[in-house]
């Protein structure tokens, strides 16, 4: 019944849909995150998302701050930064648009692991955890997923770290 | 120093503006009525708008197509409605004298009553000349209520603005909150994020599900005294139906304006006792059903806090406080437990979080 209403309402609405819009659920549909969504439930998580502009060197978030939030970058670089013992900045990774950070915080509201800051112009879409936890209870075909696609992530990064921390500490050159 | 001094400056500043508002807000709340009763419209219908939007539809087009529809269940509404509530008004014109004479009748053998039963009490006119002056008042109220109309004509214009401001809301609402968003200084966004996203969490299914939750019980309470044959049941029904806004006093409102239509209509005792069973049953279906499965998860206030705001926000605004009481209440809450939450976190000390790491992951 919910196939038809929905096939049904895709007939009704395709004549007026609107093109930008429809290249925005595109493009959004390609990140590993939302790839087993469909552009109706991916529109309408777009619509639980706040967007925002950072200009070149905003801090994003410092490490150490309650994290509460999970960032898509729609366009421009970001940079994954940590603070050594000695006081240096470390950039761990660039991000560019169609990837996303602060996932971790979809799970937990602990500390920041790192931060985040803008290289130049960018725009990312901004997932508060409580819109998500909404979308996990009443819409769990929105939720599930995702939830399922950061877990699936973080299993790889576990896998991969453990198997770094062996070669450490067994001497094994990398 | 000088970084304590900026804070506080900043505190001050907010506390000043936050006067400055509110001071605004007092002088121009007899016009405020159809912009909350707009905002409130808006808020019920945006997640439908939501949806439609989720489709790929643009917002405008999504907030024309719903309007649209809505008018046209309204026109429909008005075109079946304004005959029969107009009829109950006129009645209610012709029968306002004689109900004033047969009160005054039923007070005044109350009155000789309780003398002559509890002679210490003593004599005093005192329902005489009340309801002399309430037969008075009658009269004009029975031959002037179009003069009325006309005196309140800048209420009623307001409220035909309802409509248009809805549209603009719904249009234009996500965008004004996305430009405040924009105009936040980084360090605050998440902050106030995590504020305005927990308030429509705790606030949006409660208001929501208030709206729909008067509507069905204002019609069931209509069509119930429609067929005990109470009379003006169209207009209790509405009465109770809005009233059912107001946490705790709507429904005793609606229940004692019935019992009062029954007892100088013709109905009776026995009308009395089917109106009882009649609210009675409602609550129970609106306690243990409708609120359950419409309101869904409460807004977690407690109810002392829901009577004292209702209270207060009457005094205050009037009906317009009295509505708005509960979501002003439940807003502050949240974001007194956001800020709370967010001092305590900055004062645990990350290491202690993380040393607190379960066990390893394989």
């Amino acid at each position: 019944m919910a196939g038809f209403i929905d096939d049904l309402a895709e007939r009704v609405f395709q004549p007026i849909r609107d093109p930008k819009l429809m290249e925005r659920i595109r493009f959004l549909q390609t990140l590993a995150l939302l790839k087993d969504l469909s552009s109706t439930q991916v529109g309408k998580l777009l619509t639980e998302c706040i967007e925002r502009q950072y200009y070149a060197g905003d801090v994003i978030f410092n490490e150490g701050d309650q994290g509460n939030a999970l960032f898509i970058v729609m366009s421009g670089f970001v940079a994954i930064q940590k603070k050594l013992d000695n006081g240096d900045i470390q950039t761990l990774v660039n991000l560019g648009p169609g990837t996303h950070f602060g996932e971790l915080a979809l799970l937990d509201t602990l500390p920041r692991s790192a931060a985040a800051v803008a290289v130049d112009e960018t725009a990312v879409l901004i997932l508060y955890k409580a819109n998500f936890d909404a979308l996990v209870s009443k819409r769990a075909d929105i939720g599930l997923p995702i939830m399922t696609a950061v877990a699936e992530n973080l299993a790889r990064q576990v896998r991969r770290l453990n198997e770094q921390v062996f070669k450490l500490q067994s001497g094994v050159p990398r | 120093m000088f970084e304590l001094i900026e804070r506080w400056l900043r505190i001050l500043l907010l506390i000043i503006g936050t006067g400055v508002f509110i001071f605004i807000f007092f002088q121009l709340k007899h016009i405020l009525l159809p912009f909350v009763i707009s905002i409130i419209i808006a808020y019920v219908l945006n997640p439908v708008v939501r949806m439609i939007e989720a489709r790929g539809i643009k917002r405008l087009t999504a907030v024309s197509l719903l309007l649209t529809v809505m008018m046209g269940g309204f026109a429909l509404g008005l075109i079946f409605g304004v005959p029969a509530l107009a009829a109950e008004i006129e009645k209610i014109q012709n029968r306002l004298p004689q109900i004033t004479k047969d009160m005054k009748v039923f007070a005044l053998q109350l009155e000789g009553s309780l003398e002559e039963n509890y002679p210490m009490i003593g004599s005093k006119p005192v329902i005489g000349p009340a309801f002399e002056a309430l037969e008075e008042k009658s009269s004009q109220l029975a031959g002037n209520i179009p003069s009325w109309i006309m005196e309140h004509m800048e209420q009623i214009i307001l409220l035909i603005l309802v409509p248009f401001n809805v549209f603009f809301f719904l249009r234009d609402g996500d965008e004004w909150m996305q430009k405040i968003y924009n105009l936040l200084p980084n360090r605050y966004v998440e902050t106030v994020l995590s504020v305005v996203s927990e308030i429509n969490a705790s606030l949006g299914g409660y208001i929501r599900g208030l709206v729909v939750d008067g509507a069905i019980v204002g019609s069931l309470i209509a069509i119930g005294l429609y067929f005990i044959g109470v009379d003006y049941w169209l207009i209790i029904g509405l009465i109770t139906g809005i009233g059912n806004l107001i946490p705790y006093f709507g429904p005793v409102l609606g229940f004692g304006l019935a019992v009062l239509v029954a007892i100088l209509g013709t109905g009776g005792p026995a009308a009395i006792v089917k109106i009882a069973v009649l609210f009675g049953i409602v609550k129970f279906l609106d306690d243990f059903f409708f609120q359950v499965l419409i309101v869904g998860a409460s807004a977690h206030v407690h109810a002392v806090l829901v009577v004292l705001s209702v209270f207060l926000g009457g005094y205050l605004l009037g009906i317009v406080g009295m509505i708005i009481a509960v979501p002003i209440t439940v807003s502050l809450q949240v974001m007194v437990r956001i800020l709370i939450d967010r001092y305590r976190f900055k004062t645990v000390s990350a290491a202690r979080e993380r040393a607190q790491a379960d066990h390893w992951v394989c």
